[in-house]
């Protein structure tokens, strides 16, 4: 059981994300976008973020650097629907702010819940990011 | 015939009228009977014979004959009298008569006047002879000696010279009269390189081996200047054949040949432009094609000359020639562009360039074309456009990606989720087909991405000659039995650094087109080898780079492709087979792979020959060092 809050323009895909985990057992959040979702962080803690990384506005690396100031230690998923020009990079400077794992659009409900469970059990034990394949 | 008669007797008057009528029906006779009217008469008209009596009373016929003498020196005078004894005769004819005839024998007076008259005749032809030759003497000697060429006549055995006009004086530099006392001072001033060839034709025409003497050769002045002369020579000859003189005409053409030789200086420049340049008369009939035009056209300029630019098959297109030369004949320039064909069917481009040539009236003479070979420029400009046009292509289809991925995915993660919830059998029928749908367009999408990116899958080091014969193996169970299929490798082939499942993937997607292109059968072959790229090559394809390669070709002997659909083939989603058949992604994700690992391709084909592919990857060692081709870390 987590609470997990999800942040997307695609909001139609991380609706149904949410209908996923919450079939599941867990408890979701949605967001659309990403300062949206760091307003919901505010409101209902969470134990995961699992962010879009390329989004009109505040896109998932500015979001993530912001989440890091309030909740330095809150594990965080990305996902993309891959640019060529942009995705390679968006996702390894994630990487590189402690996302722990990386999911490409689109991606099956079972990948989802393995990652949001592996995510749980590899909390990061400290700030440094760690690469994930 | 008008005739004068001196008589004093009718009745010989009448006789002597009637004799001489008969020869001559035409004969008027003008009889006078004293020296008063004879006076009158030889002064008042013109006759072409006097007939006089001896002895007249008070006038006598030796006075009359020193009249006529005088007046009319010209016209025969015959006496015709009683006998008059020899002396008297022959003092007459002393005088200046023509005859003298006994009127006892009037016979002979027929004859007499005839041969008066032919001798006058004669006469009259002699002089005019003498004169006509006098004045042709005259013409001759004004035109030898006011001309500038040189008038020469020779005698043969002696060898002398008869006569030389002035003007040699001015081609030789040294005074007629020399030429006079040496009759082969005229070649002994030869130039040392033209002397020789000279004397030795001059001698073999003297001796009648050769017909004619035409020899153009170098004079050297005293002064060392020179002149370039042009000689011609003829032989006269004896009514028994033999020549007994030689004439000839020496020409200064010192003028033409420095004109020619610039001419030829020109000529030459001209021939070194890289441009083809033609010159030609105003209905384009070829007068000179310079050797770049050769070189381009394949047409040797003794082929082109005379001919008319259409009637050298060049391939020009008959509406824009028509136009181009209605422009230049209006506005008196032409420029644009032909697509053209070399004499071995090569194709061309050039930009043209036609002027008008006027004249020194203003009137328009010759027109001048000036063809730059712009073929290769175009082929790189065609390349280049095709590499900007996959460039945006690539972009577009990275962005279409990824707004697809993001459609996908909640379709396959909502159907997915549905079929948690959902446990209706028809139901979950109908979400497995959507599901299906979804996932057929999330394969896509990785094509296009491939295509975009060319990026994915592990790089290794691998041997091209076993992935072929892998490639054959699969390929094989897919081809009918009429496509023979047969692979060829090189035995030195170089490794490449390359993910062997996409080269797999590649070589079987261009199988699959080259199937398709023979609907009836035929040949399908893969070869590969090492081959160096060189700069010319590289600069065609852009991004490619030079070096060792090992160039994997596909042929087919299938139905060509046409050169309009050629230039699309590598662009996503165009297809020429059916809708549903293919996605349009096949040779757009081949090309993403082959520039993805650093290579290049090449496509030749020629409709209803069959199609090559050539796919060329860098040597392995190479490849290691080359530069990322992709953002990705």
């Amino acid at each position: 059981m987590a609470a997990v809050l999800l942040m997307d323009d695609n909001v139609a895909f991380v609706e149904i994300m949410a209908q996923v985990l919450t079939h599941a057992g867990h408890q979701a959040w949605v967001a659309n976008g990403g300062q949206e979702g760091l307003r919901l962080l505010d409101q209902h803690p969470v134990d995961l973020v699992i962010t879009d990384v390329v989004m009109p506005g505040q896109d998932g690396i500015e979001t993530i650097l912001r989440l890091r100031k309030t909740h330095p230690k809150l594990p965080v998923i990305v996902m993309s629907g891959d640019s060529p020009r942009h995705a390679a990079l968006y996702l390894s400077t994630a990487q590189k702010l402690g996302a722990l794992k990386t999911l490409a659009k689109p991606f099956s409900a079972a990948t989802l819940l393995n990652a949001v469970t592996e995510a749980l059990h590899l909390k990061p034990a400290d700030e440094s990011p760690k690469n994930v394949p | 015939m008008k005739l004068l008669h001196l008589e004093d007797s009718p009745h010989d008057a009448v006789l002597i009228e009637e004799l001489l009528s008969h020869s001559w029906p035409d004969l008027v006779i003008e009889r006078v009977a004293s020296g008063s009217e004879y006076k009158r008469a030889l002064e008042q008209e013109n006759f072409d014979l006097i007939l006089s009596d001896y002895s007249l009373p008070g006038f006598d016929g030796l006075s009359a004959l020193e009249l006529a003498n005088k007046v009319c020196p010209k016209t025969p005078f015959i006496f015709i009298s009683g006998t008059i004894g020899e002396d008297r005769a022959i003092d007459a004819l002393k005088r200046g008569a023509a005859d003298y005839i006994i009127k006892d024998r009037p016979s002979r007076l027929v004859r007499a006047i005839q041969q008066a008259l032919a001798h006058v005749e004669e006469e009259q032809r002699r002089v005019a002879t003498a004169e006509a030759l006098r004045e042709s003497q005259e013409r001759f000697r004004q035109l030898a000696e006011q001309s500038s060429d040189v008038f020469w006549f020779l005698s043969v055995n002696p060898e002398n010279m008869l006569y030389v006009s002035p003007a040699i004086e001015r081609l030789w530099g040294v005074p007629a009269d020399r030429f006079y006392e040496d009759t082969r001072l005229r070649l002994k001033s030869i130039h040392a390189d033209d002397q020789s060839r000279v004397v030795a034709a001059f001698e073999s025409w003297l001796n009648g081996r050769a017909p004619r003497f035409d020899e153009e050769y170098r004079v050297v002045r005293p002064d060392g200047t020179l002149s370039w002369i042009l000689d011609s020579g003829t032989t006269i000859r004896s009514e028994t054949g033999e020549i007994i003189r030689l004439s000839g005409i020496a020409k200064d053409i010192t003028e033409r040949h420095l004109a020619e030789e610039g001419l030829r200086e020109q000529a030459s420049l001209l021939d070194k432009a890289r441009d083809a340049i033609v010159a030609t008369d105003l209905e384009q009939r070829v007068a000179y094609w310079n050797a770049s035009a050769e070189r381009l056209y394949g047409w040797t300029a003794a082929e082109a000359f005379g001919r008319r630019l259409e009637q050298l098959d060049l391939g020009y297109d008959s509406e824009r020639f028509a136009a181009a030369r209605f422009q230049l004949l209006t506005l008196g320039e032409w420029r644009g562009n032909f697509r053209l064909k070399a004499k071995n069917g090569d194709a061309l481009q050039v930009e043209s360039t036609w002027s008008l040539v006027l004249g020194s009236d203003g009137l328009p003479r010759s027109i001048l074309h000036i063809d730059t070979d712009v073929t290769d420029r175009k082929k790189l400009e065609t390349r280049l456009l095709q590499a900007d046009r996959m460039d945006s292509i690539g972009m577009l289809a990275g962005g279409v990606a990824h707004d697809l991925n993001n459609v996908l995915a909640p379709i396959l993660m909502g159907t997915e989720l549905l079929r948690m919830r959902d446990n209706s059998v028809s139901d979950l029928h109908v979400l497995e087909n959507m599901e299906r749908s979804a996932q057929h367009g999330v394969s896509l999408v990785r094509q296009l991405l491939t295509f975009a990116r060319g990026e994915e899958g592990e790089r290794g080091q691998i041997e091209v000659a076993p992935l072929i014969v892998e490639v054959h193996k699969l390929l094989r169970q897919s081809l009918p039995n009429n496509i023979q299929l047969s692979i060829d490798c090189a035995k030195d082939l170089s490794p490449i650094q390359a993910d062997s499942t996409q080269i797999k993937q590649l070589l079987l997607n261009l199988g699959i087109n080259a199937r398709d292109a023979m609907p009836t059968g035929g040949q399908i072959q893969i070869q590969a080898e090492n081959r160096t790229v060189d700069e010319t090559l590289a600069l065609l394809h852009p991004g490619a780079q030079t070096g060792p390669h090992v160039v994997i070709s596909v042929t087919d002997s299938g139905t060509g492709i046409p050169p309009a659909v050629l230039e699309k083939i590598f662009d996503p989603f165009f297809t020429t087979k059916a809708i549903g058949k293919g996605t349009g992604l096949g040779l757009s994700t081949a090309l993403g792979i082959v520039k993805s690992h650093g290579g290049f391709l090449n496509v030749e084909s020629e409709v209803g020959q069959g199609t090559t592919f050539h796919l060329y990857f860098p040597f392995a060692a190479q490849a290691f060092s080359a530069p990322p081709t992709s953002a990705t870390p």
